[in-house]
C-alpha cells in the first residue's frame, strides 16, 4: 500500500484489530504522519467507546433482579391461569346456555305460548255428527288447555286451542262437513238449518259452551 | 488497543449450563446464580440498544422476567447466549416501538456524558481533544440506524465474531458484514475527514 487514498479506504471499513503492526495500513502509517494520526484517532475513539460501554455497570443488585424477575414471572403465570379459567368458565356457560335453549327448555314448554293465548270457537255442523266432528279435530288440538265440547242440539262443537290449531281444525271441518257430502247416499242426511260455514266466537264464559254440552277431552 | 469481549460469556458456559439445568427444574437459588452470571452481559447488550442507562436497566430487568418465564422453551438448538440476546433485543425493540424512543435516542445525551466522563490523559490539551473525539464518535454511534449500531456494537465494540453476531441476530453473515461496513464507514468518515487528503478522494 503506497498511497494515502488506499490507506484511508482501508481505514474506512476495516476492523481496528486489522490495523495492527505488520498490516499494510500500519506500514503506510509508519511513513505518513497524517494517516498515522487518523488511524490512531480511530483506534482511540473506538477503544474509548468500547471501554466506556463495557465498563458501564448496572446499579441494580443481580439478586434483586432475580427475585423481581421470579416474582413478576409468577404473577404473570397466575394471571394467565386466571385468564384461562375465565375463558373456560365462559365456554362452559355458553355450552350450558346452548344446551338449555336447544335441548331442555323446549321439552318443558318454555317456548310455548302462554295459556292466555288459547281461543275458543264454536262450529255449527252441517251434516257431521258432533262425535264425528270431535274425532276429526281432536288430533289437531294438542296445546295445553285445548278441548272439544260437543252439543247435540243444535249440532255443533266448541273447540279450545291456539289460533293456529283452531284455524287448521276448522279448515278440516269445512272440508268434511260439506253440504254436498251430506246429500250423498249414506252420508247421514243431516240438513243444516244454518249457513255453510258458521264460525263464531263463543260468548264470554264459553268454556262451558252451550247448555247440555259435554266435554270430549 | 482494543477492549473486546469484556462481557463475552463463552468462558462461563459450564457454570451457566449447570445453573440453567437446575433453574429449569424450579431451583430458585440456581436462577439467582444464573442471573448473577448473565446480568453483566445482558446489561451490556441492553446499553447498546437502550436510550439511556435507566432504559438499559429496565430492559435487563424485563429480559430476566422473560428468561424466567421461558426457561422451559429453551431447547438448546442455539447457544444460550444467543437465545438470551434474542430476548433482550426483542424487549428493546418493543420498548422502542411502544415509546417512540428512536427520536429520543437521536436527541439523548446521557450516554455521551457518561462515556466521556471517565476519559483521562496526562496531557490536558490532548485530553480535551480526545474527549471531543470520543464524544463525536459516540454521537455518531448513537445516530446510526438501529441495525447498524447493534452490529457495530456486537462485533467491533464487544468483540463477537461476525458469525456469532449473525447467530445472535438471526441474520445471514453477509447481511451482518454489509451492515458492519456501512456502520464503520459512517462513524469513521468524521474522523477520516480530518485527513488533509480526504477532500481529494473520490468517494
Amino acid at each position: 500500500m503506497t498511497s494515502c487514498a488506499e490507506c484511508l479506504s482501508a481505514l474506512s471499513t476495516s476492523s481496528v484489530s486489522q490495523l495492527g503492526s505488520g498490516s499494510a495500513v500500519a506500514l503506510h502509517c509508519a511513513t505518513c504522519a497524517d494517516c498515522a494520526r487518523v488511524a490512531e484517532d480511530i483506534r482511540y475513539a473506538e477503544y474509548r467507546l468500547a471501554t466506556a460501554l463495557n465498563e458501564m455497570r448496572s446499579g441494580t443488585d443481580p439478586q434483586l433482579v432475580a427475585a423481581a424477575a421470579a416474582d413478576e414471572s409468577e404473577l404473570w403465570r397466575r394471571k394467565r391461569i386466571g385468564r384461562l379459567l375465565r375463558l373456560g368458565l365462559a365456554a362452559a356457560v355458553l355450552v350450558t346456555a346452548w344446551f338449555a335453549v336447544v335441548e331442555v327448555l323446549p321439552n318443558t314448554g318454555f317456548f310455548q305460548e302462554s295459556p292466555g293465548a288459547v281461543e275458543t270457537k264454536t262450529y255449527e255442523l252441517a251434516c257431521l255428527t258432533p262425535e264425528a266432528a270431535s274425532d276429526l279435530v281432536t288430533p289437531y288440538l294438542q296445546s295445553n288447555g285445548s278441548a272439544v265440547y260437543i252439543h247435540p242440539n243444535p249440532r255443533a262443537i266448541t273447540m279450545r286451542g291456539r289460533h293456529r290449531e283452531l284455524e287448521y281444525a276448522i279448515s278440516q271441518l269445512i272440508r268434511f262437513d260439506n253440504r254436498r257430502l251430506c246429500e250423498l247416499p249414506g252420508s247421514g242426511s243431516n240438513t243444516p238449518e244454518s249457513g255453510d260455514l258458521p264460525i263464531s266466537s263463543p260468548p264470554p264464559g264459553a268454556d262451558d259452551a252451550l247448555p247440555g254440552a259435554s266435554l270430549r277431552r | 488497543m482494543t477492549a473486546m469481549a469484556a462481557v463475552n460469556i463463552g468462558a462461563q458456559d459450564d457454570s451457566i449450563a449447570g445453573a440453567l439445568a437446575l433453574a429449569r427444574d424450579g431451583d430458585v437459588a440456581a436462577f439467582t446464580e444464573l442471573v448473577a452470571l448473565l446480568h453483566p452481559p445482558v446489561y451490556r447488550w441492553a446499553t447498546g440498544l437502550a436510550a439511556d442507562p435507566d432504559d438499559a436497566d429496565e430492559i435487563a430487568q424485563d429480559a430476566f422476567v422473560q428468561v424466567h418465564r421461558r426457561l422451559d422453551q429453551f431447547r438448546g438448538e442455539a447457544p444460550f447466549a444467543a437465545w438470551v440476546y434474542g430476548i433482550v433485543r426483542r424487549i428493546a425493540h418493543q420498548r422502542r416501538r411502544r415509546e417512540g424512543r428512536r427520536a429520543r435516542i437521536a436527541e439523548s445525551t446521557p450516554w455521551t456524558d457518561a462515556l466521556v466522563a471517565g476519559i483521562y490523559t496526562t496531557d490536558p490539551g490532548a485530553r480535551v481533544d480526545r474527549q471531543r473525539l470520543a464524544a463525536y464518535v459516540n454521537h455518531f454511534f448513537q445516530q446510526l440506524p438501529p441495525r447498524q449500531r447493534e452490529i457495530f456494537d456486537l462485533v467491533d465494540l464487544q468483540g463477537y465474531d461476525p458469525a456469532e453476531a449473525a447467530t445472535m441476530l438471526d441474520m445471514k453473515q453477509g447481511t451482518v458484514r454489509a451492515n458492519l461496513f456501512k456502520a464503520r464507514a459512517s462513524i469513521r468518515s468524521h474522523v477520516l475527514a480530518t485527513h488533509p487528503a480526504w477532500g481529494d478522494l473520490d468517494r
